[in-house]
């Protein structure tokens, strides 16, 4: 009898410690676990856990995913994806039924790795587009190929004097909160407007960030990481030349509108005569039809950001429509409809127009011409 | 065949020792059970007649505002996808008590549960199930990589995906919502995607900003691609397919002006002077009340502005709460922390705030101040329950305050 004793005690299942193994496989996005090929598929949930990290906190909940059996290996496939660069612990509990203090088991940590990527994200560019750029300029937009991570966005963007390149520091107001789009695509940054508008503390002590008949480089450094922590394809440059300041409201009296004709799905285009501002002409033109129905369409913008354009979805109607502009629609040195950037208060010229909208009429008329 | 039975539970004792021994290498224990349940027959609500209902997989764009309605059923908005789901999770079993949940760290735990960083990972809204006291909520992850600033809605960043259940024992899970009872909402006159805030965010975000049910309705504040985009609706449950839709303006004082555009961030239906009215705030903060009698289909009203709370903050939640037999409205707010107001105040403010101000109309009391608050709801009789960003501002906190501490 003693041998069987003996032969119980050498095959205990699941004694040891280095009694089974988990490995993280890429290819299949599982934790592999070898070793408890004993383990009925119904008896997985009660016996084998997957937590987050490599230290499990009181009351922290397990990782939801489904196991599967395949041969004599256990594979977990976590429901929402396993996060790069981080730990997980696979624990074999040895006895599920026994009391909280009792259940007895053995761990593993798992590490899965960073998936090696190329780059491939680059800066598709900078707006304004043009290289003359008003001496009150107030912000750039950078878009970006793919989403970008956040934070530290300033530590990317230089500005430099040419042909010197000297570095201009502080010119940009690196605020805490960067604005980027939903996306993550699209960043606007603010040259610093202390230092733009008159007569302000930070435009007293350092004066304006840019001089008018300098030239200028913007740098979007390559080391800046995507999403995926992946750095740039390249480094972004533009170069720019200081005009005049531009202290004066866009006006609607010298747009010039072009209407398409009924039935076509030809745009409808404003010529504003000057670059505007390019998140701007994306968000405050609206066009109704006298019915009370926005229309949907996409905007296209031409001519160094100077001329929008309209593509309806559906072909123009014959009818009655407008263009609804919001006040706060502003040229690039933050100009807008309603009221200049900086302000002279004592100038009665200056005062603010308290509009909200500007609406301009147009019709469309079965008459190809109009 | 004795011997050999002995042998075996001798050998059997041996394993336990080796186990018991080894236990004591793992020194904490991922899987520890709240102290035993009390089981205490279950009581249910009445039976509601769940009309429309059907067995499915939504298909959800955007979760963000949960409420619920009669019987343990919980709407959830879908702003993106211009619906309000119902589901019948069948969560009607009535809580054993009016105890308080108290949970550090919820954020990473519901990470842990999804396997994300914490930091990775918001919390949208939260609603507790009134019968079972299980608090829901809707939660996005990777929206975001690094620390979150001090955003109002996370709707903003990201649209949330899960919709996750917190027991009163503090154990968190995922609600699936494959193969569901549920009935369905359209919501009518939207804006398209494509139109969009001077910020550049859609405006269909806010085609459902806050969800309410009172006595057989539900109430739906948001945005409508009309001229008064501000809309209140409002449509009989179950769903019958059609909601009304009541455009309101207020004067907001701390703008000076009468405005149409604003969402309501929160309401409740509340009675004042014996009449059922809504009351409602916007962001920026006016607090306004409108009789619901005047909520018509088609209808633009204008609505009592009560008081300004004061700018650059927005109303999360107004609930209200009882103390001691006397009843107050509660309000957490982004900047201003918890304030309570009296109802006897409330019903004392008979005119309108019709000139520019920031701060005017119905006195209130700071109970907690402080930028920290994030989520409002009652609990039970005793409890309300807060969503709080800690103090460091690293994670998030469930905490419950007693009625009799406010």
């Amino acid at each position: 009898m003693t041998w069987i004793y003996l032969l119980f005690i050498f095959f205990q299942p699941f004694s040891k410690s280095e009694g089974f193994f988990a490995k993280f496989d890429a290819d299949q996005e599982a934790i592999i676990i070898i070793g408890l090929g004993d383990l009925n598929q119904e008896h997985i949930p009660q016996k084998v856990a997957v937590y987050f990290g490599e230290t499990i906190e009181k009351d922290q909940p397990q990782v939801i995913g489904h196991y599967s059996k395949k041969g004599s290996d256990i594979y977990f496939i976590a429901k929402y994806g396993f996060t790069e660069g981080k730990n997980y612990t696979v624990v074999f509990k040895k006895n599920s039924t026994a009391k909280d203090s009792e259940i007895i088991k053995d761990r593993i940590v798992v590490h899965i790795p960073f998936t090696q990527r190329e780059p491939s994200t680059f800066v598709k560019q900078v707006f304004p587009t043009t290289d003359q750029i008003p001496m009150n300029q107030l912000k750039f937009y950078i878009e970006f190929s793919a989403p970008m991570r956040y934070g530290n966005a300033y530590e990317y963007i230089k500005l430099y004097r040419l042909p010197e390149k000297i570095l201009e520091p502080e010119a940009f107001l690196a605020s805490t909160d960067e604005l980027w789009d939903p996306s993550r695509q699209r960043l606007t940054i603010f040259f610093d407007p202390g230092r733009i508008k008159r007569g302000v503390q930070p435009n007293l002590q350092l004066g304006l960030p840019l001089v008018e008949g300098r030239k200028y480089q913007l740098v979007i450094d390559q080391t800046w990481l995507d999403i995926n922590g992946v750095q740039m394809t390249g480094t972004f440059e533009k170069n720019f030349e200081v005009i005049a300041v531009d202290r004066t409201s866009p006006d609607p009296d010298h747009w010039s509108i072009d209407i398409p004709k009924c039935n076509t799905s030809k745009p409808i285009s404003i010529d504003f005569k000057e670059s505007m501002d390019y998140g701007l002409l994306h968000s405050t033109l609206t066009i109704k039809k006298q019915s009370g129905e926005f229309i949907e369409g996409e905007i296209e913008l031409k001519a160094l950001e100077s001329q929008w354009f309209f593509y309806p979805e559906k072909p123009w109607g014959k009818g009655k429509y407008q263009i609804i502009i919001n006040s706060w629609l502003e040229d690039l040195a933050g100009n807008n409809l309603s009221r200049k950037f900086d302000v002279d208060l004592s100038d009665p010229a200056d005062k603010p127009k308290n509009i909200e909208e500007i609406l301009i009429p147009f019709e469309i008329n079965t008459q190809s011409d109009f | 065949m004795k011997k050999l039975l002995i042998l075996i539970f001798i050998s059997l004792l041996g394993i336990s020792f080796f186990l018991i021994d080894n236990s004591e290498k793992n020194s904490r224990s991922p899987e520890k059970t709240e102290t035993s349940e009390l089981k205490k027959p279950v009581e249910k609500e009445p039976n509601y007649e769940l009309t429309g209902f059907k067995l499915g997989t939504p298909k959800i764009k955007s979760m963000s505002k949960l409420t619920f309605g009669p019987g343990g059923v919980l709407f959830l908005g879908d702003s993106k996808g211009a619906a309000v789901y119902a589901f019948d999770f069948k969560d009607n079993k009535k809580a054993e008590k009016s105890g308080a949940v108290n949970i550090k760290d919820i954020d990473q735990k519901i990470a842990a549960l999804i396997g994300k960083d914490r930091a990775d990972i918001l919390i949208h809204d939260l609603a507790v199930n009134p019968i079972s006291q299980n608090i829901y909520l809707t939660v996005s992850y990777g929206g975001k990589n690094k620390e979150e600033s001090d955003i109002f809605d996370p709707n903003y960043i990201n649209d949330a995906s899960l919709l996750m259940k917190v027991d009163s024992k503090g154990k968190i899970n995922e609600v699936p919502l494959e193969n569901v009872s549920y009935s369905q909402l359209t919501i009518s006159s939207v804006f398209s995607s494509n139109v969009k805030f001077r910020s550049g965010r859609p405006k269909n975000l806010f085609t459902i900003r806050y969800l309410n049910f009172d006595d057989g309705k539900l109430y739906i504040s948001g945005l409508s691609n009309e001229e008064f985009s501000s809309t209140f609706r409002v449509a009989p449950f179950p769903f019958k397919g059609q909601h009304s839709t009541t455009g309101i303006e207020f004067f907001h004082g701390a703008h000076g002006k009468y405005e149409t555009s604003s969402p309501i961030n929160t309401f409740i239906k509340y009675k004042i002077d014996n009449t059922d009215h809504l009351l409602a705030a916007y962001s920026c903060t006016p607090l306004i009340t409108v009789p619901l009698s005047q909520l018509q289909d088609g209808k633009k009203l204008r609505a009592r502005t009560v008081a300004e709370i004061g700018p650059g903050s927005h109303p999360i939640d107004i609930r209200t709460y009882e103390k001691k037999g006397e009843e107050f409205i509660l309000i957490a707010n982004s900047r201003r922390g918890l304030i309570k107001m009296k109802p006897s105040d409330l019903a004392a403010q008979k005119k309108s705030i019709n000139y520019p101000t920031s701060k005017a109309g119905v006195p209130y009391q700071t109970l907690i101040p402080g930028r920290h608050l994030k989520q409002l709801d009652n609990l039970n009789k005793d409890y309300v329950i807060l969503l709080k960003h800690q103090k460091n501002q690293r994670g998030f906190d469930l905490e419950s305050i007693h009625v009799n501490d406010l």
